[in-house]
């Protein structure tokens, strides 16, 4: 039994490698460290991107998996090759679509894209396949890159007492990445209001979340593109990103319109006038009234 | 169990054999450029020594009669700890170093060298948004550096910008940045920006093609025909070139042309391509307008607003204001999907 077991394995493997060994095509494979899993415990299976020698700077696809045989415990997007991502890497049922851009274009080997941290709950074998994927060359024109298959062979062996999880992770001791946010406004988006942009990268853990303040408020969970709530951008606006180990770094947009202590006093001066007059206006009307009456 | 694996095995042949697999032979020409790493104790080819390699060198070896040589921070020898034969302290750090045992360098940075063209803007982008920017010398040498980064891959691009506005292409590679050394990319070679007098030019009469590169480097013109063509002009020593190509020997229709540049064994890759048509009539080219294709808010740059606008419809409908936005700027086939984003990636700026 172990020894088909193996014969079957090898026999998918060579397979599968002179596919791959036999085409020059780019392609996005899923690659783990660890080998085998045993059920019940995590590990981590890398994506990459293989350009083949081509310069690429778009890249899109779904990992498949089988859902009954694996629990998606993390996925991890720190220190990813994709600058900007359209569709950040997000669990689904036994898939993650994903897609994402490289400005300048991209050329390498193995260029981590993401990871995936699973659990195995049933032993047998088991394929990681990146499907419907889409490997565009960096020309000005998003020419579609020779797109080559190359699935990940599992063994997926039963619990073993004692075997610990497997999920090595870098460590992360810095905050994310400096940057910049940027106050907007376009009339293909939001009506015409304006709108905040704001990207950045964590080299280790990767970017959990982001938070948005604006004047003094409190600090709200955010994503880019952000409305602003306070149309007039007359207050410093701070974006915070924070990684997934809890580091976070803060970005202010200093009020371009912001008003002066002046106009500030000017205004509540206006505000005591009108209020002055009002009340001097009423105080006459009822006035007349009670003399009339 | 070895049924179910049978069968399984049997699928996946079956997927194999439907799934063939289609060949491409498609190939890049790209720029040489060389990365050392200062501080992370290998000897590189722009280094004397390397924190604690000395390159097989020693005190005895450089000259003095004895003592201990060490590295310095920049990664030159530091000889101030060398004796002569008189038994007297050496002459001091070769690179400027001092101090006795050997120092670790504590500040992570980047350092970016290369040529541009002659006082031109050089931009540098750390994950697509700009970082730092520089300005070339006459000789449109360059070098600038970054630091406050951490261990990680990150995406550089540097792009030049001549005197007249026009942008190079965005010239990007990956470096691994370590903690605490000196990242220095050297040999960057930007490529020439490049534009045509005339977008439509009458078969046999003269086109000029023109722009700015390093100065009296050899420009050489790649014109997209049947058969490729290369030109090759040389530019004057303020950088600038100009190439009047006859016509007669193109086809009638739809033509490109790039440029690149060589000078002292040192290349640039081929920079933006300007299209042109061979026809019946000249027609003057409007002035270039740096980033027209994915500058969908017309502000002259395609950066991260630009993405986020068109990420705000990606796989919407899209309104008919957008959808002109999108003809225009982007592919045009009346949607947003992923080849619309690759062409922003291919033009942008940051």
């Amino acid at each position: 039994m172990q020894l088909f077991k193996k014969i079957s394995l090898t026999l998918l493997a060579t397979m599968f490698l002179m596919r791959a060994g036999a085409v020059s095509a780019a392609s996005i494979f899923a690659e783990t460290e660890t080998a085998p899993f045993h059920v019940g415990s995590s590990y981590v299976v890398d994506v990459f991107l293989d350009t083949e020698n081509e310069d690429v700077n778009a890249v899109e696809g779904t990992l498949v998996f089988p859902a009954e045989s694996f629990d998606v415990e993390a996925i991890r997007d720190g220190n990813s090759t994709v600058t900007f991502w359209i569709q950040r890497p997000q669990a689904g049922t036994g898939k993650i679509a994903f897609s994402g851009i490289i400005p300048g274009g991209h050329v390498g080997e193995k260029s981590f894209l993401f990871s995936v941290v699973v659990r195995p709950l049933r032993a047998g074998v088991a394929f990681f396949q990146v499907q419907e994927e889409q490997i565009l060359l960096h020309d000005g024109k998003g020419t579609q890159a020779s797109a080559n298959a190359r699935p990940l062979i599992l063994e997926v062996a039963e619990q073993v007492v004692g075997e610990g999880d497997v999920t090595y992770e870098k460590a992360d001791l810095d905050a994310p990445e400096t940057f910049v946010p940027v106050v907007s406004r376009d009339p293909n988006m939001f009506e015409g209001k304006y709108f905040l942009v704001f990207a950045t990268q964590d080299k280790a853990s990767g970017i959990d979340h982001y938070e948005v303040r604006e004047g003094g408020g409190a600090y709200v969970t955010a994503e880019s593109p952000y409305l602003l709530q306070n149309q007039n951008v007359n207050e410093d606006i701070s974006v915070k990103a924070v990684d997934k180990k809890g580091h976070a770094r803060v970005a202010t947009v200093f009020a371009a319109k912001k008003q002066s202590s002046y106009q500030k006093y000017a205004t509540l001066a206006m505000m005591v006038l009108i209020g002055f007059l009002l009340g001097r206006t009423l105080s006459r009307v009822l006035s007349r009234r009670k003399q009339g009456s | 169990m070895s049924r179910v694996l049978a069968r399984f095995s049997a699928l996946i042949f079956a997927v194999w054999l439907v799934v063939f697999p289609v060949v491409t032979s498609a190939s890049t020409i790209s720029a040489r450029i060389r990365i050392s790493v200062c501080g992370n104790t290998i000897t590189e080819w722009d280094e004397e020594c390397d924190v604690t390699d000395l390159n097989g060198q020693s005190c005895q070896s450089q000259g003095f009669g004895g003592g201990t040589l060490s590295c310095d921070p920049s990664c030159s020898f530091d000889t101030s700890l060398c004796t002569t034969s008189s038994g007297s302290v050496g002459g001091g750090a070769t690179g400027g170093g001092g101090g006795g045992a050997t120092t670790v360098p504590v500040v992570t940075q980047v350092t970016f060298s290369g040529r541009a063209y002659p006082l031109s803007k050089v931009v540098v982008l750390k994950d697509g948004q700009v970082a730092v920017s520089t300005i070339a010398g006459p000789d449109a040498r360059f070098e600038v550096s970054l630091t406050g980064l951490a261990t990680g891959n990150y995406a550089f691009g540097i792009y030049g910008e001549d005197a007249t506005g026009l942008h190079s292409a965005l010239f990007s590679f990956p470096v691994y940045i370590t903690n605490g050394a000196t990242t220095r990319v050297s040999g960057i070679f930007i490529a020439p920006t490049i534009s045509a007098d005339k977008s439509e030019v009458k078969r046999g009469d003269n086109i000029a093609i023109f722009g700015r590169t390093a100065p009296n480097s050899e420009v050489t013109l790649a014109v997209n025909s049947e058969n490729e063509l290369f030109y090759s002009v040389n530019a004057d020593a303020t950088g600038a070139y100009l190439y009047t190509l006859n016509t007669a020997v193109l086809e009638a229709g739809s033509h490109s042309t790039q440029a690149k540049s060589a000078l002292e064994e040192e290349a640039s890759p081929f920079g933006k391509t300007v299209g042109f048509v061979v026809g019946t009539k000249n027609v003057t080219a409007l002035p270039d307008v740096v980033g027209v294709k994915g500058d969908v808010n017309g502000d002259g740059k395609v950066n991260l607003v630009d993405f986020s606008i068109v990420a705000y419809w990606y796989q919407r409908e899209l309104s008919a204001e957008f959808r002109v936005v999108e003809k225009e700027q982007l592919n045009g086939d009346g949607k947003v999907n992923l080849v619309d984003f690759s062409i922003m990636a291919y033009h942008w700026s940051g």
